[in-house]
This record gives C-alpha cells, sequence and structure tokens, in this order.
C-alpha cells in the first residue's frame, strides 16, 4: 500500500468513503446506478467519490467523482453586489468551484491558500483558463464585502458569491448536499457546514474531478496543469 | 479491478445505513465522526514536523508529565477568528486537553472536523481531546484545532500570541504560537528562505499585542 504515502490518513479516508448519500453508485465502470437529470453529469443521489489509490487510469491524482457534477445553475451576487450568472460568467474556464465561509478558521482558508499558491506556481497561459469561485454557506454573515476582504488574503481575482439562503440551499441542492447547517458554538458564534471538496469543472460545466483539503500542493499542480493542457478524457 | 474495492466497500456500509464516516479496508486512520479519540500517528523519528517547513513555529514546550509540545502556529484570517495549531507527543501516561484559554478573547475552544459525505463542519470536543499514552496527536489543518472567537483585533501575522492549554494530568501550560497569514498553506514544496509568498510587503502591521 505505498500509494496511501501519496494522502494523509484523513484524507485517503475521505476519499475511500463517501457516505450519507441515499443511495451509492458502487464504482464498476460506467455503471452509475444513477439516471439523475443533467446532461453529461448528473448531481442525484448516488455518488461516490475515489481517488482509485493515486493511480486512476486517467492520471489525475483528485477524487473522481462519479457520476460527474452539473455546474449549478444559480445566478448569486457577487463582492460588488451584481448579478452573477454562475454558468453564463464562468462558461468556457475551468472552475474550482467551493462552498465555505468566512468566519471559518481552518479548512475553508486552507482550501483557498492552497489553490492561490498552486496558481502562483503555474505558467500564466495556465493560471488564467482557471477561475476560482468561492460560494458562501454563510449568506447571514458574509456580505459582498465581507467575502471580498477575506478573498483578498487569498487572491483579488477569486470570485465571491453570496445570495439569500433560498439561493444557497438551492446551490447545495444542485451538488447533492444538505442546505448549510449551523452548529452552536456559543457567545453568538456558529459554525456552518461547507463543502468537503473543491468541485473542479471543465469549460462544458462538467466536474469529474474533486479535491479534498490537504491535498498536496504537488498533486494540486499535477492536476491542474493536465486539466489546463489535456482536459478531461475518460479512460 | 480493486480500485473498485472502496467504492463498493462504500456501498456495502451504506446499505448498512446511516450517516457515517468509515475508513475502507486495512486503512487503520479513521475518520470518526463522533469520538474525541484522535487517531495515532507513527511519531515522525527525526524528521521535521510539516509544518516548521512552512514557517515560524512556537519554541518547544515539555512537561514532567511527558507531554512533548511542539510546532505551534496559529492561521490569522484577518477577521474576529483564527485557529492554531500543534503536536503533542506523549512519552507518558494517557492525558487529556481538556480545554484553552487566551488573553485575547473568552472564546477558545477545541474543534475537530467531522466529515460526512460531500460535507465537513467542525464543531467543539466538549470532552477535550485525549492524548493517549505512547502516542503523538496532531492538531493541524483539516484536522483538530483550537479555534479563537470573537478576536477584538485580527491575529497579525508576524505577531506571537499566546494560548494556555489544560491538561487533565499536565495542568497548564503556556504557549508561545506564531501568526501566519490566511494563505499559509498547508504544505510547501519550494525550499524556504523567508515566507514573502502572500505578495504585499512583510511583516510590517504588528500593532502590538
Amino acid at each position: 500500500m505505498l500509494l496511501r504515502t501519496r494522502f494523509a490518513g484523513t484524507v485517503f479516508a475521505i476519499f475511500a468513503v463517501l457516505a450519507m448519500l441515499v443511495a451509492v453508485a458502487c464504482g464498476g465502470d460506467d455503471d452509475t446506478g444513477d439516471t439523475g437529470s443533467g446532461d453529461g453529469g448528473t448531481n442525484g443521489t448516488g455518488v461516490t467519490v475515489d481517488n482509485k489509490g493515486g493511480q486512476s487510469p486517467t492520471g489525475y491524482r483528485a477524487g473522481h467523482v462519479e457520476p460527474p457534477f452539473n455546474k449549478p445553475d444559480a445566478v448569486l451576487i457577487d463582492t460588488n453586489g451584481q448579478p452573477f450568472d454562475l454558468r453564463a460568467e464562468t462558461d468556457g474556464k475551468i472552475v474550482l468551484l467551493y462552498i465555505g465561509y468566512t468566519n471559518c478558521p481552518d479548512i475553508c482558508p486552507l482550501h483557498m491558500a492552497d489553490i492561490a499558491e498552486t496558481l502562483r506556481s503555474l505558467p500564466p497561459e495556465q493560471a488564467e483558463q482557471i477561475e476560482v469561485v468561492f460560494v458562501t454557506a454563510d449568506p447571514e454573515r458574509d456580505t459582498p464585502e465581507v467575502i471580498r476582504k477575506w478573498l483578498d488574503n487569498f487572491s483579488t481575482d477569486f470570485i465571491g458569491l453570496t445570495g439569500t439562503e433560498e439561493q444557497i440551499a438551492a446551490v447545495h441542492q444542485q451538488l447533492a448536499m444538505p442546505a448549510p447547517q449551523k452548529t452552536d458554538l456559543g457567545n453568538g458564534n456558529y459554525a456552518v457546514s461547507h463543502s468537503a471538496f473543491v468541485f473542479a469543472y471543465t469549460p462544458d460545466n462538467v466536474a469529474h474531478l474533486v479535491f479534498p483539503s490537504g491535498f498536496k500542493l504537488e498533486d494540486w499542480k499535477h492536476d491542474l496543469e493536465k486539466l489546463t493542457t489535456e482536459g478531461w478524457k475518460e479512460s | 479491478m480493486q480500485r473498485y474495492l472502496m467504492a463498493s466497500l462504500a456501498g456495502l456500509a451504506l446499505l448498512a445505513g446511516g450517516v457515517f464516516a468509515a475508513a475502507c479496508g486495512d486503512d487503520d486512520d479513521d475518520t470518526s465522526a463522533d469520538t474525541a479519540t484522535p487517531s495515532a500517528t507513527e511519531t515522525p523519528a527525526d524528521s521535521t514536523p510539516a509544518s516548521e517547513a512552512n514557517g515560524p513555529t512556537g519554541e518547544t514546550v515539555t512537561t514532567e508529565t511527558g507531554l512533548k509540545i511542539s510546532g505551534a502556529w496559529a492561521r490569522s484570517t484577518g477577521n474576529t477568528v483564527g485557529a492554531v495549531y500543534f503536536v503533542i507527543e506523549n512519552s507518558g501516561e494517557g492525558d487529556r486537553l481538556v480545554s484553552a484559554a487566551s488573553d485575547l478573547t473568552p472564546m477558545v475552544q477545541v474543534h475537530e472536523v467531522v466529515t460526512e459525505g460531500l460535507t465537513q463542519r467542525m464543531q467543539e470536543l466538549k470532552d477535550g481531546l485525549a492524548i493517549p499514552a505512547g502516542q503523538t496527536v496532531e492538531l493541524k489543518p483539516g484536522g483538530y484545532h483550537i479555534m479563537l472567537m470573537d478576536l477584538a483585533e485580527p491575529l497579525a501575522e508576524g505577531d506571537e500570541i499566546s494560548i494556555r492549554l489544560d491538561f487533565e494530568r499536565a495542568g497548564v501550560v503556556e504557549l508561545k504560537v506564531p501568526v501566519r497569514a490566511a494563505s499559509a498553506t498547508g504544505d510547501h514544496n519550494h525550499d524556504d528562505g523567508g515566507d514573502d509568498h502572500n505578495g504585499e510587503s512583510d511583516h510590517n502591521d504588528h500593532d502590538g499585542h
């Protein structure tokens, strides 16, 4: 099990099993066992994420999500306070989509930091193909201004989006996630559930790959270089 | 074929029903949704903790009970919250990190991250964090952390803060914790030589905590 050394144990465990969904399409080749409604990808009830021991025939090191995810069809509010049509505005780009919140001290900034660092390490012609989109899971506290200030810790180019509670819940639903759950931390503080992965959409608005927190920078770089130069190919 | 084994295991486990986070096959490094018992990691003999390659870390503190606490650092997120990480090696009897405290805010908690399917969330370890005898427990990004809330002003990169850790056996331990920028990454693959990777000016805006 030499391959496991590529991943921290916890990350590996996250990869190994994605539970909680009502039905799982067990990974046999194209046997997704799910008929969702998408074109190309389905965000249905059965989802598996598996990094295939770090040796997927696709050559990617990230988690492979089956069936793949469609990009949420949503119009949200950007950090200028303007409507932002997620699909229309990011069409033709590789999009790294993450759902988090700015009062998140640990995983959310880790994801943003790792992505920012990776993009800085890529040749500009690769990096400029990639759009990073942060959607808040905490619209109550995360105003456009708050999100902008926080994202600027990582990159002024990152897109930040908020919306009504209903809009945010709808985005979650399209990603097969429950609406954000708050956990009371006392004294008016609360934690918010957020996505465990960064979803990587190819220009056709479909995500086949998801990146867990703690994914190594060298692996981030490997996969983003490959995605920008080769695109997604089924093996 | 075996690469699909894990997915199959997931399916089988799901048939058993319920919300869970399971580990696959022979991986003994479970993420458990409910327990505060940390998974043990092998002590990295002589190897530099990954955290040290990424920026300054606090001085190592040892206790008479056999705890060695090293590699401390904090992440500022430029707002009212922050996270503190460190590594505890326990060469003595089993202990427990019961709570943490800081002069900067009364709102300091020991947190774990729970993964449920596609989502993650953090929550307080109300019974503290077990530090089993002879084992090493890491507080690190994506795992356990000390969370600071309600900070009057953001932690400033380059500052050093002080936190107190209250252990069941070892008692209160004072820990100095250097603050890194929000953009501190999970690991670095480039050489060290200054952590000036977050653009702008270096370490200039200390406002003296």
